[in-house]
């Protein structure tokens, strides 16, 4: 996902609730026939006090010979299915009727000062976010590179929103030089990466100093310019992350990529450590040749309650 | 004191079993004085018989695994290690408690986390240890299914305490090689061993298999042994135990997952496996969700273990109480959720992750052993007192910058035992490894297990020592033992048809087959070429000899060999070429040969004779380093006479049944390829044929089937002889007649197949029996042996459907959708 050019959203009016059509379409093509696939999807959106499903459908082809659905140790939903026919292409064809009600954004000078976080609870919860993970590991360098915003009376989340600041301002946004798993070191060093290397740089810089933080995926809404239609397929999956901020603030959202505290214009999916915990669709096939070719298509528009 | 024992001199700050003091432990005395009577020749009569049995019947094989390397053989003392049936009686309870609580700390790690959110366990014990595998927390998972299989290595504290090194939970080694060493040791001193009153390990082998059956719902045929393959370091002793338990050995690919179910891949279809022992890492069981890179395990496993199609014994994730720094905590945990003290103790433990440890370990830094709370390949766990002082500075430099990844333990874990030696008796240090099986809501704990001693008097895991010696341990009773106490008559020698569809089973066999003809062909025709060679020596090569030389390089295709201009050289002299076909690492040659046929031959080894065994140990002995020709025809006379008697006793051995037919059908397969590649090596020169024709007929093994030939001249004669004739058994279309009866005789997995191959052959026997053979001889003389061409490549399409036929069909390789790190 590309950073929005919009300012950051820290207007605080609650606005009504936003009415999202979301399709996401999804296609692998194969040199070969695939005899068998197991798949593990987590494209379904999430329930949150923000954001609520109002319809679903999901389309699978060729059709699955098997399927589950079942929750993870997070509450995201997961679908399991397998395809047991040979097939040289696979469509996923998944879409939500989704409400996404913006509040009042928590002020951040209210949050607990940093020094004060160390007291975190036991929760398993939360521990687990403050731990390194597979994909985000904690280090000195990114000790030392969170370390300037966090004062002991730093109120935790206005350290966090400076440390946004700092990564918005010295990265590049660059689609270029990063595959799905940069290490979150060569990151740091290079100064570029899209959002989901964003999000695990200050999940990983965050963790460093003892926080919890969690890497959140999903969708964004992608601002047209005025005078042009809004272009269908312009929206990708985006990622993100959730910072405790103690028992009253709880888990605050904040975009990296959009210096942006999410606030009605994101659509949660699921949550985890980091992104190997929630890949969007995973899967092990068996034949299909070489080469495949994945062909992925996001629209996310906002319905008039009228149009429904 | 006793002879053999007088020289023995334990360390002073370890305990010894041996010694309390200056004075023999009661228990020791029987044993002690037995050994000592036995003489320097009885005693090296006793070694010499341990090695042997070790090696004939054993898991000890000289097995080529697939990487190419010769298996080590495992070390197994003479002198057991004594325990009296008190000291016993602590380690069982405190084994079943041990147990019984670290399947209560996986269920809750797995589960409700209430010892994390009530800060009993640190978080980071936890969450930061690569065994904790998030995808397997399922709040549903069944307490008696979280742990069924546990092993604990014991050493002693300096006051004889016993006291827990390591605990092992996800797929712990060495049931196999206790049972080995019971049955090995009970036959190296069978009176000894009688009159000792051991207590037996084979009822904890029959509890293991009733653990097995109650997770399958008794069903037998539901539950697999899964391994990671020959390449594993402990494979032989998996296969061997999958066999002493009856059950097939699977590995990755025979396994499938299918509508929510997991299935083993057998040749006759496939068969629903609902509990898997595996003896494979957790992580690497399931390429989906938890090790991605893995390409020894089967995706979708875990989500049949969620839908409670598949039980796996230890569940995936079990790794994450092989911590050691849990050993710190346990005292407390088994307080609050058994409400008991410990009862089996771990040797002091500090995890540097608490302030108060850090400070501790700091103060006796220099007696203790530093490793990482995860351990991993290049992290082994360190020894202070072996560093200088640069080190342990550097040490303590590290273990403070990251302290949560550092545990301490107490160097002087072990004591120290006996070991007797070519010098005699030795003191090593020693660690015992036993086992526990679920039971019901308990669990049982084997009446024995392994010791292992290291090779120097500390302790084998810091000296860098793997394996070292092992040693049985005989827990003592004090009243004679009337359960069977040896193994033999649990090993099944007739095979099951049914075995004969597991996967690995019937493919081996047939190749088993196979390459033992190719090899006793290939040796009879390289020992008749050598001899030519020694009978013309000094004279160059003529005719005959060109063709056999050529014969050689056909029948190994070791290209381009005696063949072409290239050829051209190396018949100048040919002997490098020859002894590159006896002894060459490509395979083709003599010796690569006998080494597939060793590793055919392995996992069906219960299938077949100690003989057997024995010659297949020793099939290549005399296979290397050969430079001249004298020696070189003696070593492949040696190694074609140990091949035909293996083929002799192969037959023997087997009774009429599933089992014969495919070694039978491998032996008709090769022997009439090796006939046909004969054909056409040595008779398509007409004016050679009185020199070749008999030759020819000699190396085939050929007896009779002249008569009907006698019209055709020479050429036509032979050739009739070894492709045609119904009364030679060595012909191709003999061979052929034994293909088809044994394709009718034999199930298969789909009739479709079996009419299709069956029709094949059926139809080429009519067409050997139509052929006019005057014809193709009167013809031009590329004319037959283009027909030959044609046969022989006919013979590779039908060997290749029957070994698909015994192939289960196995699905594509797998690759993953999503490329991560």
């Amino acid at each position: 996902m590309k950073p929005s050019t919009t300012s950051q959203g820290s207007g605080t009016q609650p606005a009504p609730p936003i009415l999202y059509c979301l399709r996401h379409f999804t296609e692998y093509r194969y040199g070969k026939p695939v005899e068998h696939a197991h798949n593990q999807l987590r494209m379904h959106l999430r329930e949150t006090p923000h954001q609520r499903c109002l319809q679903r459908s999901l389309r699978i082809q060729p059709r699955p010979s098997w399927a589950k659905q079942q929750s993870d140790y997070f509450n995201n939903l997961v679908l399991w299915f397998e395809l047991d026919r040979p097939h040289t292409q696979s469509k996923i064809f998944i879409k939500h009727l989704v409400e996404v009600r913006p509040e009042t954004l928590y002020p951040a000078g209210q949050t607990p000062a940093f020094r004060d976080m160390a007291e975190l609870a036991r929760e398993p919860e939360l521990a687990i976010h403050a731990l390194p993970s597979r994909l985000v590991p904690t280090t000195a360098a990114l000790r030392d590179f969170a370390a300037p915003f966090f004062a002991p009376d730093t109120p935790v989340l206005e350290g966090a929103l400076a440390l946004m600041q700092h990564i918005h301002d010295s990265f590049t946004f660059d689609p270029s030089v990063t595959s799905i798993a940069t290490p979150v070191a060569e990151v740091l060093e290079q100064r570029r990466g899209v959002c989901q290397d964003f999000s695990h740089l200050m999940i990983g810089a965050l963790r460093s100093l003892g926080l919890s933080a969690r890497y959140v995926s999903g969708y964004i809404e992608t601002h047209p310019p005025r005078d042009q239609p809004r272009l269908v397929g312009a929206d990708a999956s985006h990622a993100w992350l959730s910072l405790w901020c103690g028992p009253q603030a709880g888990w605050q959202d904040l975009d990296p990529t959009n210096r942006q505290r999410p606030n009605g214009q994101h659509l949660v999916t699921a949550w985890g450590r980091d992104y190997d915990d929630i890949i969007p669709l995973n899967g092990v096939i068996s034949g299909g040749g070489r080469k495949s070719t994945l062909r992925v298509r996001v629209d996310l528009q906002r319905v008039d309650a009228a149009e429904r | 004191m006793l002879a053999l024992f007088d020289q023995y001199q334990p360390a002073a700050d370890r305990h010894d079993e041996l010694m309390a003091g200056q004075k023999l432990r009661p228990h020791w005395r029987y044993l002690a004085e037995s050994i000592s009577s036995l003489d320097e020749r009885k005693l090296t009569e006793r070694r010499l018989e341990l090695q042997r049995l070790l090696e004939e019947h054993g898991v000890t094989y000289n097995v080529y695994g697939r990487s190419n390397r010769r298996a080590r053989a495992w070390a197994l003392d003479m002198l057991p290690l004594p325990l009296t049936s008190r000291e016993w009686r602590d380690i069982e309870v405190g084994m079943a408690q041990r147990a019984e609580l670290l399947r209560l700390i996986l269920h809750d790690i797995y589960g409700a986390q209430r010892l994390l959110r009530e800060g009993l366990l640190p978080a980071r014990l936890v969450f930061s240890h690569p065994g904790f595998l998030l995808p397997c927390w399922n709040s549903e998972a069944r307490l008696e299914r979280q742990l069924t299989i546990y092993a604990a290595d014991l050493g002693r504290a300096p006051d004889g305490r016993f006291w827990v090194t390591e605990d092992r939970t996800q797929a712990p080694s060495g049931i196999g090689y206790a049972l080995e060493a019971r049955t090995v040791l009970s036959r190296v001193l069978p009176s000894l061993f009688r009159d000792s009153n051991v207590h037996p390990v084979l009822p904890f082998l029959r509890a293991l298999r009733r653990a097995l059956l109650q997770l399958a719902d008794n069903d037998p045929d539901a539950i697999g042994v899964l391994t990671p393959g020959p390449a594993n370091e402990t494979w032989s002793e998996q296969a061997y135990l999958a066999r002493q338990l009856g059950l097939p050995l699977l590995e990755g690919e025979d396994l499938t997952v299918a509508g929510g179910r997991c299935w083993m891949l057998s040749t006759e279809g496939r068969r629903q496996i609902r509990v898997l022992m595996r003896r494979m890492d957790d992580a690497f069981c399931e390429p989906l969700e938890l090790n991605r890179q893995s390409v020894l395990g089967t995706p979708g496993v875990l989500q049949t273990v969620r839908s409670r199609h598949l039980c796996f014994a230890n569940p995936l994730g079990s790794g994450v109480v092989e911590n050691p720094a849990l050993m710190r905590f346990l005292p407390e945990l088994c307080r609050v959720l058994l409400g008991e003290e410990l009862r089996l103790p771990s040797v002091s433990t500090w995890w540097c992750g608490l302030e108060g440890d850090l400070q501790e370990v700091e103060a006796r830094f220099d007696e203790l052993v530093l490793r990482r709370m995860a351990s991993s390949p290049g992290s082994e766990p360190i020894a202070v007192s072996h560093l200088d002082r640069a080190g342990r500075d550097e040490l303590l430099h590290r273990v403070k910058a990251q302290p949560s990844d550092w545990v301490a333990q107490l160097r002087t874990s072990q004591g120290t035992a006996p070991v007797l030696t070519r010098r005699g008796i030795e003191s090593r240090c020693l660690e015992i490894r036993t086992f526990a099986v679920s039971e019901g809501d308990s669990f049982r704990v084997m009446s024995g297990g392994l010791a292992r001693a290291g090779a120097s008097s500390d302790s084998w895991r810091v000296s860098g020592q793997l394996g070292g010696v092992c040693k049985d341990v005989w827990v003592l009773s004090s009243e004679s033992q009337r359960e069977a106490q040896i193994l033999p008559q649990l090993l099944p020698l007739k095979p099951r048809p049914q075995h004969l569809t597991e996967p690995h089973v019937a493919d081996n066999l047939l190749w088993l087959a196979r390459y033992a003809q190719r090899g006793e062909l290939l040796s009879r025709l390289i020992s008749a070429t050598l001899k030519r060679l020694i009978e013309l020596s000094p004279l160059p090569l003529d005719p005959v000899a060109t063709v056999l030389c050529r014969a050689v390089s056909w029948q190994t295709t070791l290209y381009p060999g005696f063949i072409g201009p290239q050829g051209e050289a190396a018949l100048a002299d040919p002997l490098p070429e020859l002894l590159r076909a006896i002894q060459g690492p490509e395979s083709g040659s003599l010796r690569q040969d006998c080494r597939a046929l060793q590793e055919a031959a392995y996992p069906v080894r219960d299938l077949l004779t100690t003989e057997i065994y024995a010659l297949l140990n020793r099939l290549d002995d005399d296979l290397r380093r050969l430079d001249s020709l004298g020696p070189a025809v003696r070593a492949v006379e040696i190694t074609g006479l140990r091949l035909s008697a293996l083929n002799g006793h192969l037959l023997r051995s087997l009774p009429e049944g599933p089992a014969r037919y495919l070694i039978e059908t491998g032996f008709a397969l090769e022997s009439a390829l090796g006939t046909v590649r004969l054909l056409r090596s040595l008779l398509m020169d007409a004016a050679l044929v009185h020199e070749t024709g008999p030759l020819a007929l000699d190396l085939s093994n050929s007896t009779g089937g002249f008569a009907d030939a006698v019209d055709l001249g020479g050429q036509g004669g032979v050739i009739y002889s070894l492709l045609l004739a119904q009364d030679n058994p060595c012909s191709v279309r003999h061979q052929l007649m034994i293909l088809e009866r044994n394709l009718r005789s034999s199930r298969s997995k789909a009739a479709a197949d079996r009419q299709h191959l069956e029709a094949a052959v059926a139809d080429k026997l009519v067409e050997l029996g139509l052929i006019d053979l005057a014809a193709l001889l009167g013809g031009s003389p590329d004319k037959l042996d283009q027909w030959l061409h044609a046969l022989d490549d006919w013979l590779r399409h039908c060997a290749q459907q029957v070994e698909r036929r015994y192939t289960p069909d196995r699905p594509a390789p797998a690759t993953q959708l999503v490329r991560t790190a």
